[in-house]
């Protein structure tokens, strides 16, 4: 492929980011030697090239110089592509035509100690970038229409906020939820911290308001199980699973008092009962009662029916034995994920014995003990003999911040357990309550007041996190095996009853039926941890509340709320722009094989295989994720902006000097190349011979990148892309995972050891794995090159 | 002369040196402690004796305040029961750094308490817990048979093998 035009002008600009870049590397020293390069006509500095003044300077010196092709080396892309790119644009100069080279996360972050060899990575990062900017090509960004309608999954207090948000804003709005009513785990709560609300009272509200919203189509007892398309168009198909109730119910309650099935209810923490047919509590969004098909006798007039005689008697005939699942396709314009953490299962912590001792309880068994709707009415007794507890005792940090099962801090529950401590000492002053705890964590707004009160009614604080409970089994009281740090000494005090503070476990995987990047401990990851906290990888997807960290009420609100204003955003102006990073076909060479389509997985590329005509490529559907080309045997699909060509040059920029010891890395957009990004945020230090070429997926990686790279002698290759569960393109990783045993026994025809050569999947939340895979890489290369040195000498 | 004593002085530094090091590459394994107090209260030693506190040589450790702490007692007293470890929700190894500090300590020879040195000598009997006769009488309602005494003299040549036996006849000297 020849050169677009053959007067190219590059500019180079660097960034010294204050000093988290000047400080490793001589941004001077590398500006000389990028005036060196070819077609490089202009290299400036900056202290801030993403400042006003900073992008004032770039736009200035694209102008004045007649720059037309522009190189920015400062972060990472995934932060300020866009800025830069708006900048180019304002100089009159075509936005594709613009590289960013990354010498901060990549670089000056990931070598704090070896400014020499980091100042030679930064210029070689920058010839990279330049030998990509040369054969750049200016595109232009087609606009899609948006659909002015939004899909919020889950209905727990983040989900029913986003909705009244969106709906209030005029915008149609779909809310998904799973189980039969709305409300979440806000719903079973007593009271919320720190101004100690009734919780439901607070709530409760609301939930009628998505009920009543002319705006909001509420889909309770559903699930999302497809979602397709792209921003602003996309299609899911929703299971509405069957209630056998119909919407007619007046929740008259007559039909639970003739049903005989009786199965522990799992609103109250399984401490009540309620009947097959059932309202899983009196404010329940929708008010419609349902019957649960596993336990009921037989959801038909033979079995049992009483449930249908008894509404029919009293007038009415809302029973539907008929009723059936079915599936809803619905179309909208942008998706807000909201569908909460877990809890976490105290029974994963034997020696804690919840499960086995009746009288430990977890921190929603208590709150619903503790509930006027709950099992008592409000009346705190212990399950063991309906006694009133003297002796209370709570436990902190319940599979919280232990190695074993969650590392993180799970936020909410020191002042849970603060709250619940108050509510005690105001019903019964009398009660003894003490609190086991490694730190007490109250740092929101009004929390150090709630905790000054709690130390004011007498709850004791002991510093320590018990080993173990043992029941006393006579009395099924508890004893507490604890240290107590202030006082350096062994106790062992006995209480009536335990509370354990249970802490959040991260979503399932599955769900949301589209791949979202997760962190290394399973909560879906914002776009950007400072300034796209709501935002995701997938344009047009947003998330809100526990899915994302584990957060209370008003953080989970607050979230809710700024994910509705994101996605109405985009709601509003009707239509957006989308990359141009679309498959092209050449059609004098297709042979029609037909490999492309297997590879499309949004059947973007197609072929009549009985014309034998070449392939067509659906702009609107493709992705750009590169797959098709990459596999294409005639290689003659071409990538719009991530060209062979381009790629190649990238190559072969970085292993020009000193191949052997090079590390080539192709990381994809989404994961592989934000674990990297992360690894630099997280000062992971590893050796400087690593050189990552970005891909959209990993799909994109033609087999002849990697057989190109070892040609030129590079010492080590490693292709990653994302966990292949997470691959945003689908199966793009799948399909590249499938080239290993086509690269490895090219490598044995070529006699280069199959250490060299490795594929990872790395997620943009781990950045210790990308570190380790370097150092472990850089060493094989390091091996390598020197034994080949040893071969080599006799002949210099 | 002067030369063989910088020698000496030399390797002593060195000893001093990898010491150092060991006692440092013990306090990065520490490093993920929160003191959270679990090992403690699981520990039966401190359960009876609140002076000797596992957490507390964990956190000398991991403030890096080497100074005396192979002096220190407590970690001999440890039973490596491994309950500690067990509970740790931090993933510490704590049985295995007190071996470590254990044998660091008996290497550069430091005092080893009676206790440990008197159960070197009670193993050349070929037990740990001398044999009575209520332990024979449980075992025999248990329907197990009598304790088989190993071979004394293998346990003798292992002793002296580790050097168990010179540093026991070194600390009587010091007593």
């Amino acid at each position: 492929m020849s050169r677009p035009e053959s007067n190219i002008r590059i500019g180079v600009f660097l960034c010294g980011c204050g000093r988290n870049i000047a400080a490793t590397v001589d941004i001077d020293k590398v500006a000389e030697k990028a005036k060196t390069l070819d077609d490089v006509v202009f290299v400036d500095t900056n202290k801030y090239s993403c400042s006003e003044t900073g992008q004032a300077s770039i736009r200035n010196a694209i102008r004045e110089n007649k720059l037309n092709r522009v190189v920015v080396a400062s972060c990472s892309p995934k932060l300020h592509l866009e800025t830069f790119k708006a900048t180019t644009v304002s100089a009159g100069v075509n936005p594709y035509l613009f590289e960013m080279a990354n010498i901060r996360e990549h670089c000056s972050w990931v070598h704090m100690h070896e400014p020499v060899q980091a100042t030679e990575k930064a210029f070689e990062l920058v010839e990279m970038a330049v030998a990509k900017a040369r054969l750049l090509e200016p595109q232009t960004e087609p606009k899609v229409h948006i659909t002015p309608k939004a899909m919020v999954i889950g209905g727990g207090v983040a989900g029913i906020q986003a909705s009244l948000d969106m709906a209030d804003a005029g915008y149609q709005v779909y809310l998904v939820e799973k189980s039969p009513t709305i409300g979440g785990i806000m719903a079973v709560l007593d009271k919320t911290f720190p101004t100690m609300d009734c919780s439901i009272c607070i709530l409760g509200p609301k939930m009628s308001d998505v009920k009543s919203h002319p705006n909001i189509t509420l889909m309770a007892y559903s699930e999302v199980k497809e979602i397709k398309g792209y921003v602003g168009n996309f299609k899911a198909k929703i299971l509405r699973k069957a209630r056998y109730v119909t919407e007619d119910c007046t929740a008259c309650d007559e039909c639970t008092s003739v049903c005989p099935i009786s199965v522990p209810n799992e609103v109250d923490g399984h401490l009540s009962w309620r009947k097959a047919i059932y309202m899983p509590f009196p404010q329940a969004v929708p008010s419609q009662f349902l019957i649960d098909t596993e336990h009921c006798h037989g959801v038909n007039p033979i079995s049992c029916g009483k449930c249908r005689d008894v509404c029919r008697e009293k007038g009415a005939d809302c029973i539907n034995y008929d009723d059936q699942d079915r599936v809803e396709e619905i179309e909208i314009g942008t998706i807000v994920v909201a569908t909460g953490f877990k809890p976490f299962d105290a029974a994963r912590i034997p020696e804690y014995g919840w499960g086995r001792y009746p009288n430990v309880l977890n921190t929603l068994e208590f709150e619903r003990l503790f509930n006027a709707s709950g099992p008592t009415e409000g009346h705190l007794v212990r399950p063991s003999d309906m006694e009133q507890p003297k002796r209370v005792a709570f436990i902190q940090c319940v599979g919280s911040r232990d190695q074993r099962f969650n590392a993180y801090c799970s936020n909410f529950c020191c002042l849970e357990t603060i709250k619940s401590t108050l509510l005690i000492k105001e019903h019964w002053p009398e009660t003894e309550i003490t609190v086991f705890y490694i730190d007490i964590r109250a740092f929101g707004k009004g929390f150090e007041e709630l905790y000054h009160r709690a130390r004011e009614e007498g709850v004791r604080f002991i510093r320590g996190r018990p080993s173990q409970i043992q029941e006393e089994p006579e009395t099924h009281n508890l004893r507490v095996f604890v240290e107590d740090q202030n006082e350096n000494r062994f106790i062992s005090p006995e209480f009536d009853m335990v509370v354990l503070s249970i802490g959040a476990d991260a979503p399932d995987p599955d769900v949301v039926p589209i791949p979202l990047p997760r962190g290394a401990d399973g909560f879906l990851l914002e776009a950007h941890p400072k300034l796209k906290p709501v935002d995701t990888a997938s344009r047009g997807i947003f998330i809100a509340g526990g899915v994302e960290s584990p957060k209370d009420i008003k953080e989970s609100v607050t979230q809710a709320s700024a994910a509705s204003i994101r996605a109405a955003q985009l709601m509003a102006k009707g239509e957006v722009r989308i990359e141009p990073i679309f498959a092209e076909v050449d059609a004098s060479r297709c042979t029609s094989c037909g490999t492309c389509t297997t590879r499309c997985p949004y059947g973007a590329i197609t072929i009549q295989e009985k014309k034998v005509t070449p392939a067509v490529v659906n702009q609107a559907l493709c992705e750009g994720c590169g797959t098709c080309a990459a596999d294409c045997p005639e290689d003659c699909i071409r990538m719009r902006h991530f060209t062979d060509e381009q790629i190649l040059e990238q190559v072969r920029a970085g292993l020009k000097n000193h191949p052997e010891n090079k590390v080539l890395v192709f990381a994809c957009t989404f994961c592989s190349y934000g674990g990297a990004d992360l690894a630099g945020v997280s000062r992971m230090q590893y050796p400087t011979n690593g050189r990552v070429i970005r891909t959209m997926c990993a799909g994109r990686v033609d087999p002849d990148f990697v057989y190109e790279a070892f040609q030129l002698g590079a010492g080590a290759v490693a292709l990653t892309g994302c966990h292949p569960q997470d691959c945003h393109f689908i199966s793009g990783n799948r399909f590249a995972a499938k080239r290993e045993t086509r690269i490895r026994r090219w490598l044995d025809k070529q006699g280069i050891d199959q250490e060299r050569f490795t594929v990872e999947w790395i997620s943009a939340g781990e950045g210790k794995k990308f570190q380790n895979m370097m150092t472990r890489m850089s060493e094989i290369a390091e091996k390598f090159a020197k034994s080949r040195k040893k071969v080599e000498k006799p002949v210099v | 002369m002067s030369e063989v004593k910088k020698d000496v002085t030399q390797e002593k530094n060195e000893e001093v040196d990898s010491i150092l090091n060991e006692l440092e590459a013990l306090a990065k394994v520490v490093a993920p402690c929160l003191e959270c107090t679990t090992c403690a209260s699981a520990c039966p030693v401190f359960q009876s004796d609140s002076q000797r506190n596992p957490r507390r040589l964990l956190n000398r450790l991991g403030r890096r305040e080497f100074e005396g702490l192979l002096d220190e007692v407590d970690f001999w007293w440890c039973g490596a029961c491994y309950s500690c470890e067990a509970h740790c929700p931090q993933g510490v190894p704590l049985a295995h750094v007190f071996f470590r500090l254990k044998n660091l300590a008996f290497h550069t020879g430091k005092p080893i308490p009676k206790l440990v040195l008197r159960t070197g000598e009670t193993l050349r009997s070929g037990f740990l817990i001398p044999v009575k006769k209520e332990i024979t009488e449980k075992r025999h309602a248990l329907g197990l048979p009598d304790p088989v005494c190993p071979d004394t003299k293998e346990i003798e040549t292992l002793l002296d093998a580790t050097g168990f036996s010179g540093r026991i006849i070194q600390s009587r000297k010091l007593d």
